[in-house]
Formats: C-alpha cells, sequence, structure tokens
C-alpha cells in the first residue's frame, strides 16, 4: 500500500470541484475532508512513501504521531469550515480554501525540506484567495502585502534549504542545529509563526478576509509553522522567551482593538506565543503541550472567527464602536461564541484548560518561573479581551447594529460542531491526550489547578469593572509594525516605480527624437545642411530648397549612367590588368 | 451602587481565596515557586495584570499609536 499524503486528497478534491454542478459542490467540499480522515485513520506512525529525485529522495509521507496529532485536527476543521461555509457559491474561493487546507495537510506530513516548501509556498498562495474574495478595496491591498510578506518568507525558507542541502548533502528534515542555514529556516518558519516583529501580516490580513476564509486561515498558516518549529527546532531556548513576549504582546494589542476579527487576530499571536514558548522549552510534555494548544486553539479559535464572522454576516459591522445590543437578535451566536470564549480564556471544563495548562506546567516543571508568570499574565489578557470586552459590547451595551440578513442554518452547524468539540476536550481530557506525540500522564482538574484558575479569572472580572471606563471603543486604528513597511510604501513607490519609470521614459523619450533627427536628416542630408544656411534669408520658407516628394525615377538615369561608367572603366583596367601579366 | 457591589465582592473573594490556600496543600507536582507560598497570591496577581494590560497599552495607544481609520488610505 503506498501512504499517499492525506493532503493530496484534498488537492485533489480542489481539482474536481470545479467539474461538478454548481449545487453539489458545497456539499463535495465536505466529502474530501472526510476522505482524507479516513485515510489518516488508516496511516500508522512510520508509514512513509519515498521517491527518487536526482540523487536525493523525496519523502512525500512520513507519519508519526506528531504529524498525525497535526493531521487530525487539519482534517476536522477543514471539515467544520465546509459546513460553515456551505452557503458561499463562488468557486474560487472553494478551490482555493481546498488547496489551502491540502496544502497544509501535505506539510505536516511532508518528510523532506524540499516537499516541505512546496506546499509551505502552494499554502501562501492558495490562502491570499481567501483575502482578495472579500472583494473590498482593503482587502486587496491586506492581501498584497500578505503575499509580498509571504513570498518573501518563503524565499529566506528556500535560501535556507539550499544551503542546508548544500551544508549535510541530504533533503531530511530532522532537529536542527546552529548554523546559517537553520537561522534562515527558523526566520521563514517564524515569520508563518507571526512571531513578533515578523507577524505584522497576521493581524493585517485575517481581519480583512472573507467571513469563511478568516475562519480557515485562523487554523492553518501558523500551525503548520507550529508544527515545523516543533521538527525542527524544539528546545532552542529564544523561542522559549520569543514565545512568552509573543503571548504579552498579542494581548496587549488585543486591548486596544475595535475591529473583533482584529481582536480575535492578535489572540492567534497570543495564542501561537504558548505553542512557540513550549516548543522552545522542548520536553516532552512541553511538545505534548504545544501539539494539544496548537490542536485546541485550532476549534476554539475558529469557533471565535465563526461566531465574529457571523456577526459580520448578519450585520455587516466589525467594528466594536458600530456594534451593540444583538443579544436578543443573534443569541445563538453569544452562545456559542461564548464556548469559544470560555475555551480560549482556560475555564475548566472548556478545551482551553486542559490543554494551555500542558504548556504553563511544562513550563513550571523546567523552572522557568518568569516564563510561567508572563503565560498566566497572557491568560489574564486573554479572558479579559474574548470572553468580557468583546462580547459585552456586540451582544449588550447600547444597541447600535442591526441584523439585516439571515444566517443559514450551514454556519450554525459549523459552530455547533466546534462547540462540541470543545465542550468535549474539555470535559474529557483524554480525547486529546491520546493523540498527542508523547506519552503523558497529566490530570488538569487537580485542586490546586482549579482554584488558581478562578482567583485569575475572578481578579480579571474584578479588573475589567474597575477601569470600564477607559474602554470607549472609538473608531480608530492602532499603529503596529507593519506602519515600517505600509507609511513608507508610497516613497518606495515613488523611488522604486515612479523615478525608473520617469527616467526611461525620459532617455527613451532622447533616444527616439534623436533617432527621428538621424532618418530625417538620413533621407534628405541636402536639405537639413542647406536649411540652416538658408534659413536667415527672408521669403524663403522652405530654407531656400524646392521641396519635393520622393520620385524614385527622378535620379534613376544619372545613378544608372554612373553605375556604367564605373564598371566600363572598372572593365578596361580589369582587362588591361590582365593582358599585361 | 456597583462600585460598592465590586468593593465587597472584591474582598470576599480576597478571604475565600487565601483561606482556600492556606487550608490546601501549596505548590503543585513539586515544584515549588515563591508565590505559592502567599496566600491568594493569584487574585492579586491577576488583579494588578490585568489593570496594567489595560492601563499600559491604553496608555501607549492613546499617546503614541492611535491613527484615524483612513490613515493609510
Amino acid at each position: 500500500m503506498i501512504s499517499i499524503p492525506p493532503g493530496w486528497i484534498i488537492i485533489a478534491g480542489a481539482i474536481l470541484l470545479p467539474l461538478l454542478p454548481k449545487k453539489a459542490r458545497s456539499t463535495a467540499f465536505l466529502v474530501f475532508p472526510l476522505l482524507a480522515f479516513i485515510w489518516l485513520l488508516m496511516l500508522q506512525p512510520g508509514n512513509t512513501w519515498a521517491i527518487p529525485f536526482l540523487q536525493y529522495e523525496l519523502i512525500l509521507t512520513s507519519v508519526d504521531r506528531l504529524s498525525l496529532a497535526f493531521g487530525y485536527v487539519f482534517v476536522v476543521i477543514a471539515f467544520i469550515g465546509g459546513f460553515y461555509g456551505f452557503h458561499v457559491r463562488d468557486t474560487a474561493e472553494q478551490v482555493a480554501t481546498l488547496i489551502y487546507a491540502g496544502s497544509a495537510l501535505a506539510v505536516v506530513f511532508a518528510g523532506d525540506l524540499l516537499t516541505l516548501l512546496i506546499f509551505w509556498e502552494m499554502m501562501a498562495w492558495s490562502s491570499v484567495y481567501l483575502i482578495w474574495g472579500r472583494r473590498t478595496e482593503k482587502a486587496r491591498g491586506a492581501g498584497m502585502r500578505y503575499l509580498i510578506v509571504h513570498l518573501f518568507g518563503g524565499s529566506v525558507l528556500l535560501a535556507g534549504v539550499l544551503i542546508h542541502i548544500h551544508e549535510t548533502g541530504s533533503l531530511a528534515f530532522n532537529h536542527m542545529d546552529l548554523s546559517l542555514s537553520s537561522a534562515l529556516i527558523l526566520f521563514g518558519f517564524a515569520l508563518n509563526a507571526a512571531v513578533p516583529p515578523l507577524h505584522a501580516w497576521l493581524s493585517d490580513a485575517y481581519p480583512e478576509g472573507t467571513v469563511t476564509g478568516s475562519v480557515f486561515l485562523s487554523a492553518f498558516t501558523t500551525k503548520t509553522a507550529v508544527y515545523a518549529l516543533a521538527r525542527g527546532f524544539a528546545g532552542w531556548e529564544i523561542l522559549m522567551w520569543a514565545g512568552a513576549v509573543m503571548a504579552v504582546y498579542g494581548v496587549a494589542y488585543a486591548v486596544v482593538q475595535n475591529d473583533i476579527r482584529r481582536l480575535l487576530a492578535y489572540h492567534i499571536i497570543s495564542q501561537v506565543g504558548y505553542m512557540v514558548c513550549a516548543v522552545g522549552i522542548g520536553t516532552e510534555l512541553a511538545i505534548n503541550g504545544a501539539t494539544a494548544h496548537a490542536f485546541a486553539h485550532i476549534l476554539y479559535k475558529a469557533l471565535l472567527f465563526m461566531g465574529t464572522g457571523t456577526v459580520l454576516f448578519a450585520t455587516g459591522q466589525s467594528k466594536l464602536s458600530e456594534l451593540g445590543g444583538l443579544s436578543r437578535t443573534m443569541r445563538w451566536t453569544l452562545i456559542l461564541y461564548m464556548i469559544g470564549a470560555l475555551s480560549i480564556s482556560g475555564v475548566p471544563l472548556f478545551s482551553g484548560f486542559v490543554s494551555k495548562s500542558v504548556v504553563v506546567s511544562s513550563a513550571e516543571a523546567s523552572h522557568q518561573g518568569l516564563i510561567a508568570l508572563l503565560l498566566y499574565l497572557a491568560s489574564i489578557g486573554t479572558f479579559l479581551s474574548t470572553a468580557l470586552k468583546l462580547p459585552y459590547f456586540t451582544w449588550f451595551s447600547k444597541p447600535k447594529a442591526v441584523k439585516t440578513q439571515d444566517v443559514p442554518k450551514g454556519m450554525y452547524i459549523g459552530m455547533g460542531l466546534a462547540a462540541l468539540a470543545c465542550i468535549a476536550i474539555g470535559i474529557y481530557p483524554d480525547l486529546l491526550y491520546n493523540v498527542l506525540p508523547y506519552p503523558i500522564e497529566y490530570h488538569p482538574y487537580s485542586i490546586q489547578h482549579l482554584v488558581q484558575t478562578f482567583a485569575l479569572l475572578i481578579a480579571t472580572i474584578i479588573g475589567f469593572l474597575v477601569l470600564f471606563k477607559m474602554f470607549k471603543n472609538e473608531d480608530v486604528i492602532v499603529l503596529d509594525i507593519d506602519w515600517f513597511y505600509r507609511r513608507p510604501a508610497a516613497i518606495v513607490n515613488k523611488v522604486f516605480v515612479d523615478l525608473p519609470s520617469f527616467v526611461f521614459g525620459f532617455i527613451e523619450k532622447i533616444v527616439l527624437s534623436f533617432t527621428y533627427a538621424v532618418i530625417k536628416f538620413s533621407a534628405d542630408p541636402v536639405k537639413s545642411l542647406w536649411r540652416p544656411l538658408t534659413a536667415l534669408e527672408p521669403g524663403k520658407e522652405n530654407g531656400g530648397l524646392q521641396t519635393q516628394t520622393y520620385d524614385p525615377d527622378r535620379y534613376r538615369i544619372m545613378v544608372g549612367l554612373m553605375v556604367a561608367i564605373f564598371l566600363v572603366v572598372f572593365i578596361i583596367v580589369l582587362a588591361l590588368g590582365l593582358l599585361t601579366v | 451602587m456597583r462600585k460598592r457591589r465590586v468593593i465587597w465582592g472584591s474582598l470576599l473573594s480576597i478571604v475565600i481565596f487565601a483561606v482556600i490556600d492556606l487550608v490546601l496543600p501549596s505548590g503543585h507536582e513539586g515544584h515549588d515557586f515563591w508565590w505559592n507560598a502567599i496566600p491568594a497570591f493569584f487574585l492579586f496577581f491577576g488583579f494588578i495584570g490585568c489593570i496594567l494590560l489595560i492601563a499600559i497599552p491604553k496608555f501607549i495607544e492613546h499617546k503614541w499609536l492611535e491613527r484615524k481609520e483612513e490613515y493609510y488610505d
């Protein structure tokens, strides 16, 4: 049995989808992740499929418990997202989504760096359509920036891979040691994981995506990066610190956001910070934590994006300054959103509680007290923004937005499935713990842990109430690192686009006018020379010369005569010469 | 009215969590940090952390980073 990569099944689906009747496409969208899931269940750790390539070997499939864990959750979320986007009739968006999901899945089963890189790039260009599909001017710009940043990251990754092949002579993707190539590869991975200062593409682009598109975006790109980091860079201390800083950075920015989907995008950065930090700690417990948190995160973050996407779909608004008072008209969305919010906040009985605590415990077990405190701090901010601020100002507070469009049932089914998964994992953590890469003996529901969690949650509620007046939700944006490439863009455009085109245009003009002059001069040198001499004489407008149109017969006899004389002379000279020899 | 409720609620939770922390064996799974010795530590940590997480970003935002929606257009 050839172990075909499960991602290929979904990519094949993307190719087949446009050939199906329009009405069947949404249903078919669900079938391919399902097939991939069945195929995944048949794969066992240790299965590989390699083909020779030049003097190397391409390992198209390499299965172990780490890739399986990411694989499961990827197909699950593709399936749930299929329900959520069941109403979508944009074939291009459906195809792009399937390619995106399929290539993400192919990345986690890629056994060598080249295969990984190919699907890594596919993820970048397929996912950009999920942003452009919104068809707004803002989405166009954000998508373009997203694409440029990712192609840049991909190029750095490619450079790293090529140098790595040169250094080691193999394509194999294993744990890496510090060198030039691994630094470049780390840069490429860190860019996709949105590690500050390489994070701004995420908070820039995700909020501009389509309602369904952002759900998928929130799941795949950053999590494949976490997977790649876990495989190649486990135990790199720099990642531990970067991750902890990232976790706090994300929540700090989320507090001041006005757009609900941008607020959630900053929480992706924060949550991925937990995973990156765990990868940096690098113990078996920590890698388990990173995997568990990625698994749980994909489900609850998709649920949150679905909830806010539903609000955007129904009201056309996504800014807190324009929202409020939707609790009566959109009660179910509120309930389902809150399940996601409580999960991400790590409230007991919800999925985040059982996954986040593994990460924090692994920090504590490695005696990283400061790291643990930073992660606690980030969890405070998470609860504050996603479970208190966002829902309060969206569904309660002063009514502003009005529900103008009915929400398709599929969206509720998608949210319902994700919510069920969040609760199931929260109540029965072994569901999650059983798929982790290393054996785990962990009990999240200890009394100390529960007490500590509730202390943090209650303290956050008190803090929110005390500083409630500080939340005014003005219609503003907050600058981030992307300022450094968005603001100078006008200048860069002037220097690298306008200036060269002006210079080239100028030179072209000179060359053209010179050519014209030469043509004019060679066409009739006499006229050109004569004119300046006689131009000053009054009364002779054409420089004193009779202008005539060109007539081939005019000089024919004269020139013919000259040629004849020349030939005759030439022949005589030749004859004389031959005779005298 | 709400102010008073917040104050009473806070005091009540401090008492409850301090008592629980004093009764329960401190620390979990053997790795002990200095904060496990402080009763109701996470309540204070959570409150101060929350205040800082609201106040500092808001301050920086208003002072330097806030722009109109059309800033980049």
